[in-house]
């Protein structure tokens, strides 16, 4: 550790011999990184890896008995067109269900939630179709959602009619762009709602509060589970286990579909406790199973897809880097295996060799690595104005930045393990033999 | 090149330990290239499957009317009204309400359908439908008024393609569920719809958004059901006249939907909706990937190949002494980078097709083919010789007398 400074000195002269030849190394495993990190960083706000959770969130599935909707499970977990389906089954329950489930009073908080269509006029007076999610204040809390101006509704807006409304990000600026949105009204189904909030997030597309929306645009707006009914809207995409009893909307609600998340928060096992009492009353026995959310994200972890192939090119692609400059380092150090006959011959010890040579590798690793999100803009610019998956744009953020160069880092430190052991055995006599 | 220059050439290869790293390096780049060469084809068959109707001078209508909740019977009066409005437009041919068109912007959700002929009709007869074992096929339901026929030009295989006398499906549910037999007056049954019974079979339509499961295994209900505030038409306009009948829609059907209501109206062109748009975007930006990571693996390839040819300015000044010339060193140092580079190659390859399963796994359907495999082979090969070229050229430049300055 002492000689520390002393190695990167070395490995820094070393770099500095040919420095057009060092520079291209650098451009290329900053380009690579770039790929790497923006993949990496459409991954995690999919996977929404970075929203922090409490763990005494709990979720119920609600079991039913085997019908032609469930031949979903039988193979969909293998089939990535049926699988998101599967889980959203699981997921998900029905309005009559959520309604029982809501009767208990065992959680300290509960949060329940569903999208819906509705039409939205901004000051403009301009119409637009919106997804809106009508749930309640605890939601807001409960998912971690913060909040660029105002906040969540009033608690006794929960009880509907209050009209009030929080913008999504992307509705927000869309909306009003200069900012100013709290306290403005717009219209939606074609009554005045006032702005109590604003938020500061995109949703990740894979949201723990409505599990695989994929290709599903932002929740563009919140609205309280109650204004549900007075506004007369449908449900969003409901899942139907067996067909309605007529056309109606009521009918559809008192149906078995299925399109309500609802999540509870027990913090203690006297709450767990008393919360499966509830559901054991409400859906018997072996009708439910209740998961922490640990459980939770083991059960419907994300299942096979386009974008987990994606990922593992990425993956394959930040290997192949590390391989780049291992090979490199490694080429570099045979073509000058007399200067390390020299400096062993001179009692550079094993260790130094080792150090020279590893260190050397992170000084073009490195910043490699913390050039790779800025490598990777170019990518997400494309992204973002040709593919347009959803109205949220890919943006640099802490956490996949922090992430993915720890990674890159990581990996690069791990390869060249190899290289600088490889050159470190050189002999003394290797000069002898040059030539 | 005569023959008898390779096997030297090999020796040289096999002799010179930083060889053996690169095979395993143009492997990786092989795989990452051949991937990236197999979807963006894949994600280019799929910007948009035919939908398999006459789509010209057809427009599509959307109405949203105010909530109604509840009130079917005045949403019904509604959407009668809207219908009569637009059959009275100058250059209309002929409306139909439909639940959902392929040009929805919304991904919907896929039903079962099963019928009560069940698993024993035989195996499915659609190349690339699967059918659960208990005969059980997934696919998309659409509700249709009486004219969709008429107005989307929709070809029978048997009875009627009008869905007013029961449900029409398309030719590849019939032969999933009923392995090719017959399908009239069977009944077919679903998670979303009563059971119905068949009335007619089409030929194969794809009514929803492409990059979905077997878009083709579809059936045309005779309600529009679904959320009462939306109605949803297509027009057949008359021959030339469907941009007229776009630009006139909304302003028909203002007085029917109200102020707070809201119609939009759009040509029925496929390529574009949104995810005829993503599929393209996403050709787009695989592409420049696949470009990125080759100036990648030639910027890496060339900083490896200036060491190595440095490596060998005595071998070089050697040769260049016994009368090689500067033509004969640059083929030497190319051929001498193509041999690893091919044995790379066929490992890559080696993996793309180990690893072709688990890629079909996620895109259905996706190939492999011999184009691909060559193209992935010629790119490498080209980035490699590129790569080597300038270290090469300059390599040519080495004169004899190098030999004598290391003695």
């Amino acid at each position: 550790m002492r000689l520390f400074g002393y190695h990167v000195g070395l490995a820094w002269r070393s770099l500095r011999r040919d420095p057009v030849v060092s520079a291209i190394m650098l451009v290329a495993l900053a380009l690579g990184n770039g790929v790497w990190w923006m993949s990496l960083a459409e991954y995690v706000r999919f996977s929404a890896w970075d929203i922090p959770l409490a763990p005494t969130l709990h979720q119920a599935e609600l079991l039913r008995p085997r019908d032609a909707s469930a031949v979903f499970a039988d193979g969909a977990r293998d089939n990535p067109y049926l699988a998101p389906r599967a889980i959203q089954e699981r997921t998900q329950v029905s309005y009559p269900e959520l309604q029982r489930l809501q009767a208990s009073a065992a959680p300290v908080r509960q949060s329940a939630g569903f999208r819906a269509e509705v039409v939205v006029r901004g000051p403009d007076g301009g119409g637009a179709v919106k997804i809106a999610r009508f749930t309640n204040r605890a939601f807001f809390s409960m998912f971690a959602r913060p909040f660029s101006a105002g906040g969540p509704w009033p608690e006794d807006a929960d009880a509907g009619g209050a009209g009030v409304v929080v913008l999504g990000r992307a509705t927000g600026r869309a909306l009003f762009p200069r900012g100013g949105a709290v306290g403005q009204t717009i219209t939606i189904e074609g009554r005045p709602f006032r702005v109590v909030g604003v938020l500061a997030e995109y949703q990740p597309l894979n949201a723990p509060w409505q599990l695989l929306i994929i290709g599903g645009s932002e929740d563009a707006l919140f609205l309280p589970l109650a204004d549900f009914d007075a506004l007369g809207v449908w449900p969003d995409q409901p899942l139907l286990h067996t067909p309605p009893e007529s056309d109606s909307r009521s009918a559809l609600l008192r149906s078995d579909a299925r399109f309500v998340v609802s999540w509870v928060d027990l913090p203690t096992p006297a709450h767990v406790e008393a919360y499966r009492r509830d559901l054991d009353r409400s859906f018997g026995p072996g009708g439910y199973v209740l998961r922490s959310l640990a459980e939770w994200r083991r059960a419907f972890a994300m299942p096979t897809s386009q974008l987990s192939f994606f990922s593992f090119l990425a993956v394959i692609v930040l290997v192949g880097g590390v391989f780049t400059l291992v090979r490199f380092l490694f080429t570099k150090g045979l073509t000058r295996g007399a200067e390390l006959g020299v400096y062993r011959a001179l009692g550079a010890p094993r260790g130094s060799i080792f150090a020279r040579t590893w260190a050397e590798g992170m000084l073009l690793g490195v910043p490699a690595a913390v050039l790779g999100p800025l490598a990777a803009q170019p990518t997400c610019w494309i992204f973002n104005h040709y593919v347009r998956l959803v109205d949220m744009p890919l943006e640099v953020t802490a956490f996949p930045v922090f992430v993915g160069i720890a990674i890159s880092i990581a990996a690069t430190a791990l390869g060249l393990l190899y290289p600088a052991w490889r050159l470190s055995r050189a002999t003394p006599t290797v000069y002898l033999g040059m030539g | 090149m005569a023959s008898s220059e390779l096997g030297p050439i090999w020796r040289s290869v096999r002799r010179h330990r930083a060889f053996a790293p690169l095979v395993v390096e143009v492997a990786l780049g092989y795989f990452i290239i051949g991937n990236l060469l197999m979807t963006i084809g894949w994600y280019a068959d799929h910007v948009m499957p035919t939908s398999g109707h006459r789509e010209a001078d057809v427009v599509e209508v959307v109405a949203r009317g105010p909530a109604a909740p509840d009130l079917v019977g005045n949403t019904l009066v509604r959407r009668q009204d809207e219908l009569s409005a637009l059959e009275r437009m100058p250059g209309v041919r002929a409306v139909a309400a439909v639940s959902s068109s392929s040009l929805d912007d919304c991904w919907e959700t896929p039903d079962t359908f099963w019928s009560d002929a069940g698993a024993g009709a035989g195996p499915s007869r659609c190349p690339g439908v699967a059918r659960s074992a208990d005969g059980v096929v997934v696919g998309w339901p659409v509700g249709a008024g009486a004219d969709i026929a008429k107005v989307l030009e929709l070809p029978a295989v048997e009875g009627s393609a009008d869905p007013r006398d029961g449900v029409v499906i398309t030719r590849c549910l019939r032969d999933a569920l009923f392995g090719g037999g017959t399908a009239l007056g069977r009944t077919l049954r679903s998670n979303r719809q009563p059971p119905t019974r068949i009335s007619g079979v089409i030929e194969d339509v794809r009514l929803h958004v492409a990059v979905l499961h077997q878009t083709n295994v579809t059936a045309i209900y005779p309600a529009v059901v679904g959320d009462l505030r939306v109605d949803r038409f297509v027009v057949r306009a008359e021959a030339g006249r469907a941009e007229a009948v776009r630009a006139a829609a909304a302003p028909a059907l203002a007085g029917v939907v109200g102020p707070q209501g809201l119609v939009t109206a759009r040509l029925f062109s496929e390529p574009d909706t949104r995810s005829a748009g993503i599929a393209r975007g996403t050709v787009v930006l695989l592409i420049y990937v696949g470009v990125l990571l080759g100036v990648l693996a030639i910027l890496g390839n060339f900083a490896v190949a200036a060491f190595l040819v440095g490596d060998r300015r005595r071998i070089i000044g050697v040769r260049r002494a016994l009368g090689a010339s500067r033509w004969d060193i640059l083929r030497y140092l190319l051929i001498e980078n193509l041999l690893p580079t091919q044995l790379g190659n066929l490992l890559g390859l080696l993996v793309v097709l180990a690893s072709l399963p688990a890629a079909k796994l996620r895109f259905a359907g996706i190939r492999f083919g011999i184009i691909d495999a060559v193209a992935t082979a010629f790119l490498l090969s080209l980035g490699g010789i590129l790569a080597k070229l300038v270290p090469a050229l300059r390599a040519t430049r080495i004169p004899p007398s190098v030999v004598t300055r290391s003695l």
